[in-house]
């Protein structure tokens, strides 16, 4: 089998068949999204009457398209797999140039039916036939950004160059997270693959994950499954990514799966799901629990610096989410309180409003809403230059007269010049809250800095840094 | 998997870890009441005395195990009472091969070590806190086979058995030390036999100076 997936990603000629113009079609949904990427090879719509769709000259057969088509995306009904593959078979004797399909079309082995389960087999023995490469069925596809590609049908993805790589058994929650990311503060977030497996048919996601875990554009990897049947072989797989970059796993599927039939205590107490658990550990595989905690973690391994320790300090301007952030990081057990060195201590009392309380408790300064823009970053900088501090959580809440924009400027440039003396360590910027925040959040998010919307999401995506820097120092 | 399997009576599964150089607690296999005296000065009392009986998983269930055996007449009436017991509970007399006398060991933490070969993730070793309540806290963490030191000292501290073990509330701390290594060797031994299917060490205890695994129960394939 070749294990080059690269014309998934990056083909030079691709087909859509089952183009549609009608805009409420998948068929069309893809055209469109493959124009919109910037793709600059050629796309030809394929359909029954050979419309043309969104300007693009349409084919009604595969055969006939006169350029090079290296991947063909299906994603007309199942039932027309004996036509598609008629045409295919035909290019394939003629101009034999297809590498690789997306099937994006469901009706397939999924939906358990005889024609379903024979259609998937019809593809699958083409495939090793000409030995094509196909992801799918049932998959929403594939997007490169670096590529300028973006062979999906999801809705609103904003195709932003970064280093986070999502492999998804699920198209559902693969395209939430994406369409998520549009929402947040800055419109975007950066990221390099993302392909979805459906069906497995022919890739399945250990063959995904080994070759996107190899995209030296990848600097963290994030997966969503809900099981596999080589569990082993996908934790190893993840493991060796992990050795080179973070991996980031959000694993479903917990109450289904009991635990084998057994005798034994062991055996009674082994669902897989517990298994999973300390096998990903094991692996120096972080593992997270909800989709908000697999975006959050992926984008703070993508562009902050792993933390040297785990003493973070807690600067805040309000008592309430300070205490909160507090509460999460003892839950978390991955925390300890830095002990900063007196001049640190008199300089923030320099720096800072008169009634702050800086640090009683040890590792936590509550500068209140009497701080101005540059106090708070003033008192950030101080913390940052601490070689007792490993990384800080910085909790502000808006006021009416506070400059947000400002201080998100302020953290901008003052991170700049750390990172020309050497000093990079991870900040955790809490901005609450809602719409009002999100201009000064943008600021942040547009320069590398990932915001987070909670003091306890931002504990989390920091355990999980913390965690990867351990797992890596001991390496595990 | 579907091949037949057998669950090897304690004594058989405590020769199969011996060899694979795990210590048990010293036991001796008396078949007869006419040796139990001089099994008895060998182990010492205050002993355990429990049924060997083939293919017996729970045996504390059906009244066969009698602790804190302090001298013979107790033993003579202990082994009475187990053989009674056992052929009330419909084991079946052929099976019953006869008691299996140990020293008893008081104090201590009761661990549960555990391996397992999963349909999908291959060999597995278990450990947590033990005992008969092992099931209802699930106070347990796996780590695939084999294991690394560092991932058995990982899997302990996933466990509150590792706040017991380091001395809570000014009890002796355990021998953490004895008992990764002891998982290490768990590890391998289940990695390297395929045979094994499933193995319970229950409990283990773990002491200030050692660990003892008082009692085990390995499911092989046949």
């Amino acid at each position: 089998m070749d294990a080059n997936l690269s014309f998934l990603f990056a083909p030079s000629g691709c087909a859509v068949f089952g183009a549609s113009k009608d805009p409420r079609k998948a068929g069309h949904q893809i055209v469109k999204n493959i124009l919109d990427s910037g793709y600059d090879a050629p796309v030809t719509p394929v359909s029954l009457k050979g419309d043309d769709v969104l300007g693009l000259a349409g084919y009604s057969d595969l055969a006939d398209i006169p350029h090079q088509v290296e991947l063909v995306v299906m994603s007309a009904p199942a039932a027309s797999t004996p036509m598609f593959l008629y045409q295919l078979e035909r290019r394939m004797e003629v101009q034999h140039d297809v590498k690789a399909l997306i099937i994006a079309a469901a009706g397939f082995a999924e939906i358990g039916t005889e024609a379903g389960i024979g259609y998937q087999q019809a593809l699958v023995d083409f495939c090793r036939r000409y030995s094509i490469r196909m992801i799918g069925p049932n998959c929403v596809g594939a997007v490169d950004v670096y590529e300028h590609f973006n062979a999906t049908f999801i809705a609103d993805i904003a195709m932003h160059p970064g280093g986070i790589s999502v492999v998804s058994q699920s198209g559902a929650v693969g395209a939430w997270l994406l369409m998520n990311w549009r929402s947040s503060p800055a419109g975007r977030v950066g990221f390099s693959k993302f392909v979805t497996v459906g069906n497995m048919a022919d890739v399945d996601i250990i063959e995904a994950l080994e070759y996107v875990g190899n995209d030296e554009r990848t600097r963290v990897m994030g997966l969503y499954i809900e099981g596999s049947p080589q569990a082993r072989k996908l934790v190893e797989t993840l493991g060796s990514i992990a050795e080179r970059k973070p991996v980031v796993v959000l694993k479903v599927g917990r109450t289904e799966e009991g635990a084998q039939a057994a005798a034994s205590h062991t055996g009674s107490l082994a669902g897989n799901d517990a298994v999973y658990d300390g096998a990903l550990k094991q692996h120096g595989i972080i593992r997270v629990r909800t989709i908000e905690e697999l975006s959050d973690t992926m984008r703070s391994c993508d562009t902050l610096p792993l933390p040297a320790g785990n003493r973070f300090f807690v600067l805040t301007q309000a008592g309430g989410p300070g205490i909160f952030c507090v509460d999460e990081m003892a839950g978390s057990g991955k925390f300890s309180a830095p002990v900063i060195t007196q001049a640190s201590k008199s300089k923030l009392r320099d720096v800072l409003p008169p009634i702050a309380s800086i640090c009683e408790p040890e590792g936590h300064a509550d500068i209140t809403a009497a701080a101005t823009a540059r106090q708070h970053v003033d008192a950030l900088e101080v913390l940052l230059r601490d070689d007792g501090v490993d990384g800080v959580f910085f909790i502000t809440v808006a006021t009416l007269f506070l400059d947000l924009e400002e201080m998100a400027e302020g953290i901008v440039s003052l991170m700049e010049k750390l990172a020309s003396e050497g000093i990079s360590k991870p900040v955790i910027p809490v901005i609450i809250s809602g719409n009002w925040v999100k201009p000064a959040r943008a600021v942040l998010e547009k320069n590398e800095i990932p915001t987070f919307e909670s003091p306890d999401r931002g504990v989390r995506a920091a355990a999980n840094l913390i965690f990867y820097a351990e797992s890596r120092r001991s390496g595990a | 998997m579907s091949e037949s399997r057998k669950v090897l009576d304690e004594y058989d599964a405590f020769q199969l870890l011996e060899q694979a150089g795990i210590a048990v607690v010293p036991t001796k296999l008396v078949c007869s009441q006419e040796q139990l005296a001089e099994a008895a000065r060998e182990i010492g009392f205050p002993l355990v005395c429990k049924i060997s009986a083939a293919g017996l998983a729970h045996k504390t269930e059906i009244g066969g195990v009698k602790v804190g055996i302090t001298d013979m007449a107790e033993l003579q009436a202990a082994w009475d009472s187990i053989m009674e017991q056992a052929l009330q509970a419909s084991v079946p007399r052929q099976d019953i091969r006869g008691v299996l006398l140990q020293p008893m060991i008081s104090g201590g933490t009761e661990c549960i070590i555990g391996g397992m070969r999963n349909d999908s993730f291959g060999p597995v070793v278990m450990f947590g806190l033990g005992g008969v309540t092992a099931e209802v806290y699930q106070d347990v963490s796996f780590r695939l086979a084999p294991l690394r030191r560092i991932d058995a000292e990982s899997m302990i501290a996933d466990t509150s058995a590792s706040v017991l073990l380091s001395g809570y509330r000014g009890a002796a701390k355990g021998d953490v030390e004895a008992l990764a290594d002891l998982l290490v060797a768990v590890g391998t031994l289940i990695a390297g036999n395929e045979r094994i299917l499933e193995l319970d060490m229950n409990p283990v205890v773990v002491q200030q100076r050692k660990v003892a695994v008082l009692d085990a129960m390995l499911t092989v394939s046949c």
